[in-house]
């Protein structure tokens, strides 16, 4: 399979750096352009315009991380930073505008009530992405670790 | 405001045009801008964030490049780069200076290198003056040599204080300077700078004279051999005080470990076996002349050069990691334990061994070869040897442009040796250094002896002054103890000077007399420096109270024109921009030119005023320039501004063959008060 365009989310999460190494590793194969967008969620009550500095100074931290794990990765990674009341459509919309073809996102493995769980984001791209969309699931924490948290 | 739809579906809100025109030419100086997008469903919007692809902002007003900045676009650069990065490596960010300083395994190799090299050719330093007494003579040797240690022991002692008292480094400039006055510290930096660069020549040119000895058809490239020596020395310098540390630590630490061993094995020997003879059978050692007085002090004086090199450490403790002074401090007693234990050593095997100085063999070359034989490990000692005398030179580069930096900083030496490289490392420092010891070699041909002389009298001169302001620092703060501390630095003071004046006195017809010279000359340029720092300083300075904003200043624009074409016209253009009312000048060769240049300028509705200058010799810049003063005259305090049409063309090989008035111009212009000077540039494409 080849792509041309691929999109990967990141929040500035552990599970982020396997998503963009594995875009890079893919990228490098079909000479594809790897996209990094981190949105920041604003608020109902604040224009969606509306300048946080601290939210921007962190996107900018998380978007500078990924481009030295793409660098540690040998790939090249161009960044984007939106502002947007739900971050899933605003990556969908993202996706349309840049002829995305791919979307690689990390997921965290999460049990809050026993059960495993999808972010709104990931529930999201699911349901309207319109490109193929591959999650890079973090591993399961090993039963150990599971048995001395309960 | 008006919505646009993509190709792809998504709507992108735009202004009116009015409005987007302004806005399009708004400047943000964060370079964080925010656009508004409509996505495919109605209500759907998201702003994108447009940043800078290689700055960014960290806070309002605060921005960071990326180290992608310094990444040349044009082929020629990214070849410099990559040949950059290949010589002195990758450009390091500022916050990685804490990981540039030095351990103490890798700082007693970068700064002891000079010290302990000293152990190679000390002893045979008290041995040629002593065997003028013959055999009874030879006999001083090992309480010389003790006398020598102790002085070590008291000077060493005096550093560590310095060490501790300022941390900032310095070494004896700083502790003159602030005990004994500015002078006396500007003379013994002179001093020490001198020292350093003296060191580099001469540890060089004798590095490459064991290279030639040992492949005489090398001789004559022995010039070119010392200045590649310099230039690796250099190179490997640029790369950054820990890395060169690295790369110097293998030889040092070589050096150091054959010749403990050679001392220990060759004690065991004595121990055990009683003295044995050396290889090569004793010369019958008679003497020529009876021990005297003057002669011991010169046996001192020779054997004392093993002491050069001990402030290096004192100057340098910022490149310590944390806690510099204490790791300064314990590499400090470190080095002169080893140099003393060696020092000593080397003496008492020379002694007990009954070695004299040859013409054919060193002294240590004699020990090392009685102890291991002429094996593998002699000839490897024997390299080591060489080696540790030719990065003799590599503390010097570690001294030389720390104490610069430190004369820069206190505004005596141009500022811009306080500049730190890629590398973190003091570049133009290490660059002056490089610079000046290849050209002492080249013009001394390669054979530095005649510069032997001038060493290591800089060495005492910093030595007693910088004991002399102890003994003052001891004095002013009353530390508990600081009785005992100025009992110490006060022999050591008295004893460095008398070394001096015995070092002086017997080198001084040999050459030396060019360090007294040298010296004073040396400090007047520091104190010139200083004073036109200081005037420009006390010029520039800002009124203590907050002054009114300075009001713009009135300017005269004046475009010198020569065809009127599009560069032209754009200058004018650019000058309308500054002044509602530019000049425009044009020179006149010929009386017919004024008409058809009038005529045509008026052909292109230029309302820009005219004036044209008739020049009936023929030049162009004397005219313009004549006219331009008699202008100033009018309004003295305006500010001229000369706004020059500057065309560019596609391929650099053609600049020769465009604006060659106008450089010879600015030329003109460049010192001229309140004078600006400015190029509207016009790029050809092809």
């Amino acid at each position: 399979m080849n792509f041309s365009n691929i999109l990967v989310p990141v929040k500035g999460s552990p599970c982020d750096q396997a998503a963009v190494r594995l875009a890079c590793q893919i990228a490098k194969q079909g000479k594809a352009k790897v996209l990094a967008i981190h949105v920041i969620e604003i608020q109902r009550n604040l224009p969606l315009n509306a300048e946080d500095d601290a939210q921007i100074q962190q996107g900018e931290a998380v978007l500078e991380h990924t481009e030295q794990i793409a660098h540690a990765a040998k790939g090249v990674v161009e960044t984007e930073l939106l502002q947007a009341r739900v971050a899933g459509a605003a990556l969908i919309d993202e996706a349309t505008e840049r002829n995305v073809d791919l979307i690689v996102m990390g997921v965290p493995y999460r049990k809050p009530l026993n059960e495993f769980v999808l972010g709104a984001t990931t529930q999201y791209l699911l349901k309207n992405a319109a490109c193929p969309v591959w999650f890079c699931r973090e591993a399961m924490p090993d039963a150990k670790q599971d048995s001395r948290k309960k | 405001m008006t919505d646009q739809t993509n190709r792809n579906g998504a709507k992108r809100e735009t202004e009116t045009p009015a409005r987007r025109d302004e806005q399009d030419h708004a400047i943000h100086p964060d370079l964080t801008t925010l656009e508004v997008h409509r996505g495919k469903r109605e209500g759907d919007k998201y702003v994108r964030v447009m940043r800078s692809d290689h700055i960014r902002r960290v806070a309002p007003g605060i921005l960071r490049a990326s180290a992608a900045v310094s990444r040349p676009s044009g082929k020629i650069g990214r070849l410099y780069t990559r040949l950059k990065v290949l010589l002195v490596g990758k450009p390091l960010p500022s916050e990685a200076e804490k990981d540039e300083r030095l351990n103490k395994i890798r700082a007693l190799a970068v700064f002891s290198s000079d010290a302990i090299s000293s152990s190679a050719y000390a002893t045979e330093e008290i041995l040629l003056v002593m065997v003028l007494a013959g055999a009874v003579g030879l006999a001083y040797a090992i309480p010389i040599a003790l006398a020598i240690a102790f002085l070590l022991a008291v000077v060493s002692f005096s550093y560590r204080q310095t060490v501790h008292a300022y941390p900032h480094g310095g070494g004896s400039y700083t502790v003159s300077r602030e005990n004994l006055g500015t002078q006396a510290g500007l003379v013994a930096a002179s001093a020490l700078l001198i020292d350093y660069i003296l060191t580099v020549a001469v540890s060089i040119s004798a590095g490459t004279a064991a290279l030639t000895s040992a492949a005489q058809e090398l001789y004559p490239y022995r010039v070119e051999i010392s200045v590649a020596f310099i230039i690796l020395i250099t190179l490997i310098n640029l790369r950054g005080i820990r890395e060169s540390g690295t790369i110097f630590a293998l030889p040092t630490y070589l050096f150091i470990f054959s010749l403990a061993s050679i001392i220990v094995l060759g004690t065991l020997r004595i121990i055990l076996n009683g003295t044995s003879t050396p290889s090569t059978p004793p010369l019958h050692v008679e003497g020529i002349e009876p021990v005297t007085l003057f002669m011991l002090l010169h046996a001192f004086a020779a054997g004392s050069v093993a002491m050069s090199g001990t402030e290096a450490i004192a100057n340098g403790v910022p490149a310590f990691k944390a806690p510099e002074t204490k790791n300064a401090a314990t590499t400090l007693t470190w080095m002169s334990t080893i140099l003393g234990f060696f020092f000593v050593g080397v003496t008492f095997l020379a002694h007990q061994f009954n070695i004299v100085p040859t013409e054919t063999e060193t002294v240590i070359s004699q020990v090392g070869r009685t102890v291991l034989g002429t094996g593998a490990l002699y000839a490897i000692f024997q390299g080591a040897t060489m080696l540790i005398l030719v990065l003799a030179a590599n503390t010097s580069f570690s001294g030389f442009p720390r104490l610069a930096y430190v004369l820069a900083r206190d505004g005596f030496m141009p500022h811009q040796l306080t500049f730190r490289g890629d590398r973190l490392a003091f570049t133009n420092g290490i660059v002056v250094l490089g610079a000046v010891a290849a050209v002492l070699v080249i013009i001394f041909g390669g054979s530095t002896h005649a510069l032997i002389p001038l060493y290591a009298v800089g060495v005492f001169l910093s030595f007693t002054l910088s004991q002399a302001g102890m003994v003052r620092h001891w004095w002013k703060t009353r530390e508990p103890g600081w009785q005992r501390s100025m009992v110490i630095n006060g022999a050591g003071a008295v004893l460095t000077g008398i070394i001096l004046l015995v070092v002086g006195g017997v080198k001084f017809q040999l050459g030396a007399w060019i360090v007294f010279i040298l010296i004073p000359i040396l400090v007047i340029g520091f104190n010139g420096i200083y004073q036109h720092y200081d005037r420009a300083a006390e010029q520039l300075a800002l009124p203590a109270a907050p002054s009114a904003a300075i009001s713009p200043p009135r300017q005269i624009v004046i475009v010198p024109v020569g065809d009127l074409n599009r560069a032209a016209l754009r200058a004018l253009a650019f000058a309308r921009a500054i002044t509602p009312e530019p000049l425009a000048v044009r020179i006149v060769y010929e009386p017919h030119e004024v008409t058809t240049f009038r005529r045509e300028w008026d052909a292109h509705g230029t309302s820009t005023s005219l004036v044209l200058l008739e020049s009936p010799f023929r030049s162009f810049t004397e005219p313009l320039l004549a006219y331009i003063d008699a202008l100033h005259r009018q309004d003295p305090e305006a500010f001229i501004t000369i706004v020059l049409p500057e065309v560019i063309p596609a391929h650099w090989w053609e600049h020769a063959l465009h604006n060659q008035t106008a450089l010879r111009l600015k030329a003109a212009l460049l010192f001229r008060k309140n004078t600006v000077t400015v190029n509207v540039p016009y790029h050809l494409d092809r």
